[in-house]
């Protein structure tokens, strides 16, 4: 039975996670198409397979890191972690074989522009899926200043972006002092004026400002209100065109955004 | 309408005033510069540009669009905020505007500033209020964000070259598309002035690049480049006068972009044309689509159009036009034929042509790798075959290819002006089939009024 057996590597849904995994595939030394990792708890178990837990391990993981850098380029690299914050289940087997299919030799130039290659093609869909998530959380995020100064957010993304998303932001606004909660993952971004940001995972939901849960300035109120008036008068009556707006900015993200939230 | 109120405006009344004026204005854009934070000042520039927000009309709000004021020495017939129209004017203050932008952009309400103006005295003193309100925004308020001013045509150059190292896009708006146009509806502009702001930029953009070759710390001119408009359907150019004139501005002025806005009748005035069915939405997308082929696909504007054919077709987008009318070059092979055909397959964009350059270096491509590369097999097929064969068997007639083309009409479907849609006609065709009778109609039923 030894030929057939598979081997299921469960990793940690995080970027660490499912490096490791790859790591750990790698060390097993058995061919590729026997392994197989996963983010997620298996609804359907699957007969002659063994089930192994994969701890996420700092070492392991900067070694992959060092070796996806130096033979796939830094943008390739890029993506692929993208691709890991993604929401889909089978984004770290996607990962893992396009790993495999980058390192055998058989590829040449970047890896991502084979997309002939089911799991490559794969890996793409998802990192620019979760790219697009970034770059709308880039938009539509709205900061409001709480009593004492401090910018907050709240957020709720499909994919796990909010790490990328506060490199953004710590570089825009470096003098501020600002946390963004992304209420889906009870995750929280703290940015100290002039500091490094850090990563809190939290127990509880975030809290909103719209439930009177905190208080804003009163400034805030007047900037909220200026902002609602400049985006009722910025629009042409004769050119109104509301299924176009719900296309650029579906209503999901409108619980979150000033001009949206009724007064 | 409210009429001027004595006493000072809040900034709530001016905003409201200055961004309805300042509306009609397209070019909503904040990309073309990526420049990272400092570290220390507010702001940084994403090349891709971010939309914040999206107003009522679909279109995107990246900019804090304001003009500096809306008073105006210029009666020109289509503006709103012409001399002669009686309407509530307002003027911000330099120090108002840069405190509104820091405030907003802190927030993550918006990518930068977009500052236009009315001309309030003469265009001299208008640029110098502009000058003044970002030097204020980029030296004391230390703004690293994105910034489009407009030149305002017959200021002084120098002013207009001061102003220039402080954004990151400049544009004049060439308002009209042709001289003659501007004659009878901006009688106090000349293409002249229009034009002569426009090549000092083009100059300064060139000549700053040069500069940064040698030093690399030398100060940036108008990073983003140059970007113009014009109204579209005010006067009675031709699609193909259009396409001619935007496609010399984007050569012999090297702009980033050239916008066409569709012509909102503001005013009433014998001189602009009555638009029954509300403004050319369509015109002005099929515009966009033909500007996109000039930019971004290798197409000629005289390619797309003729004398003899001045118009854009309604039904079909410029690429299909064009391609069924040049069926002798089609089908393309998609495993030899150069990007350049490829691009211009309708169906397939900037985008999928590069995939598919890229993915048929180490593979053959079949119609089912198309799909999952995002190619829109639905318009491409008619178009192309894999490996010397065509998805299905089609012919290669421009009467045929149109048919199917034109026979989903989905898309097409929102500019129709009445919003009229058709079906097949069915059996059950009543609309108050489903509802159910009332005790009432039970009741007359039983008497028999029914």
């Amino acid at each position: 039975m030894a030929d057939n057996e598979n081997i299921v590597l469960r990793c940690e849904d995080s970027l660490e996670g499912i490096f490791t995994g790859i790591y750990e595939a790698y060390a097993l030394r058995m061919p590729h198409e026997c392994i197989h990792l996963q983010t997620a708890e298996e609804e359907n178990m699957r007969l002659f397979t063994v089930y192994r837990t994969v701890k996420p391990d700092s070492i392991k993981t900067e070694k992959v890191i060092r070796t996806l850098r130096t033979r796939f380029g830094e943008k390739d690299y890029m993506a692929l972690c993208l691709a890991a914050a993604a929401s889909s289940m089978e984004k770290a087997e996607a990962i893992y074989k396009t790993v495999v299919w980058g390192l055998s030799g058989r590829c040449r130039g970047s890896i991502l522009e084979h997309l002939t290659n089911d799991d490559v093609r794969r890996t793409l869909e998802l990192s620019r899926s979760a790219g697009n998530e970034l770059h709308r959380m880039k938009q539509f995020l709205r900061f409001a200043e709480l009593e004492g100064g401090v910018l907050y957010a709240v957020i709720a993304p499909k994919d796990n972006v909010l790490p990328m998303l506060t490199v953004h932001f710590a570089d825009r606004l470096p003098m501020e002092n600002f946390a963004i909660c992304d209420e889906n993952r009870k995750l929280y971004a703290i940015h100290p004026a002039g500091k490094d940001w850090f990563l809190m995972s939290g127990q509880h939901m975030p809290p909103r400002a719209e439930k009177g849960e905190l208080t804003l300035t009163a400034e805030e109120e007047h900037y909220q209100e200026l902002f609602r008036h400049f985006c009722h008068t910025i629009s042409i009556e004769d050119r109104k065109n509301l299924k176009l707006q719900q296309n650029m900015l579906p209503l999901r993200f409108r619980n979150y955004m000033v001009e949206f939230v009724e007064k | 309408m409210e009429y001027l109120t004595t006493g000072e405006m809040t900034v709530m009344e001016k905003l409201g005033i200055l961004s309805d004026a300042a509306k009609y204005d397209v070019a909503c854009t904040s990309s073309g510069v990526d420049r990272k934070g400092n570290g220390r000042d507010m702001g940084n520039c994403v090349a891709a540009g971010i939309c914040h927000s999206f107003s009522a009309d679909g279109r995107c709000i990246s900019l804090l669009k304001i003009l500096l004021t809306n008073e105006c020495i210029y009666d020109c017939k289509y503006c709103l905020n012409r001399k002669s129209n009686d309407i509530p004017r307002a003027t911000f203050t330099p120090e108002e505007v840069c405190e509104l932008t820091m405030q907003f952009y802190r927030r993550n309400y918006i990518e930068g500033l977009f500052l236009s103006s009315g001309i309030l005295h003469n265009p001299n003193y208008t640029m110098e209020q502009m000058y003044k309100t970002l030097w204020i925004l980029r030296n004391r308020c230390r703004f690293n964000g994105y910034v489009h001013v407009k030149a305002i045509p017959g200021a002084d150059p120098r002013l207009i070259q001061l102003t220039g190292y402080l954004a990151d896009r400049m544009s004049v708006n060439l308002e009209l598309p042709t001289a003659e146009g501007l004659k009878n509806l901006a009688p106090n502009k000349h293409r002249k002035t229009i034009l002569a702001p426009m090549r000092q930029i083009q100059n300064g953009i060139t000549e700053n690049k040069n500069e940064l070759a040698l030093y690399r710390s030398a100060p940036h001119f108008v990073g983003g480049g140059q970007s113009t408009q014009m109204i579209i359907g005010a006067t009675p150019e031709s699609d193909y006068q259009i396409m001619n004139v935007a496609e010399s501005l984007y050569q012999k002025f090297s702009l980033k972009r050239v916008f066409y806005s569709a012509f909102v009748r503001v005013n009433e005035d014998k001189a602009l044309p009555a638009l029954p069915g509300g403004p050319p939405l369509l015109r002005e997308h099929r515009l966009y689509q033909a500007d996109w082929l000039l930019r971004f696909y290798g197409f000629k504007a005289e390619e797309l159009l003729s004398e003899k054919r001045p118009f854009f077709n309604v039904m079909l987008d410029p690429k299909e036009d064009w391609a069924v009318r040049h069926l002798e070059q089609f089908p393309v092979e998609i495993n030899r034929a150069p990007y350049e055909m490829i691009l211009r397959v309708p169906g397939i964009g900037v985008k999928s042509a590069m995939r598919i350059v890229n993915a048929r270096r180490t593979a053959s491509l079949d119609f089912t790798s198309l799909k999952k590369i995002g190619v829109v097999l639905k318009r491409a097929l008619y178009f192309i075959t894999c490996n010397g064969k065509m998805m299905y068997r089609t012919k290669l007639e421009e009467d045929y290819i149109v048919r199917n083309l034109t026979a989903d009409a989905g898309d097409r479907q929102q500019f129709a002006a009445d919003g009229m849609t058709y079906r097949q006609l069915s059996l059950f065709d009543d609309t108050a089939f489903g509802v159910l009778p009332t005790t009432a109609d039970n009741g007359k039923v039983a008497s028999g009024q029914l």
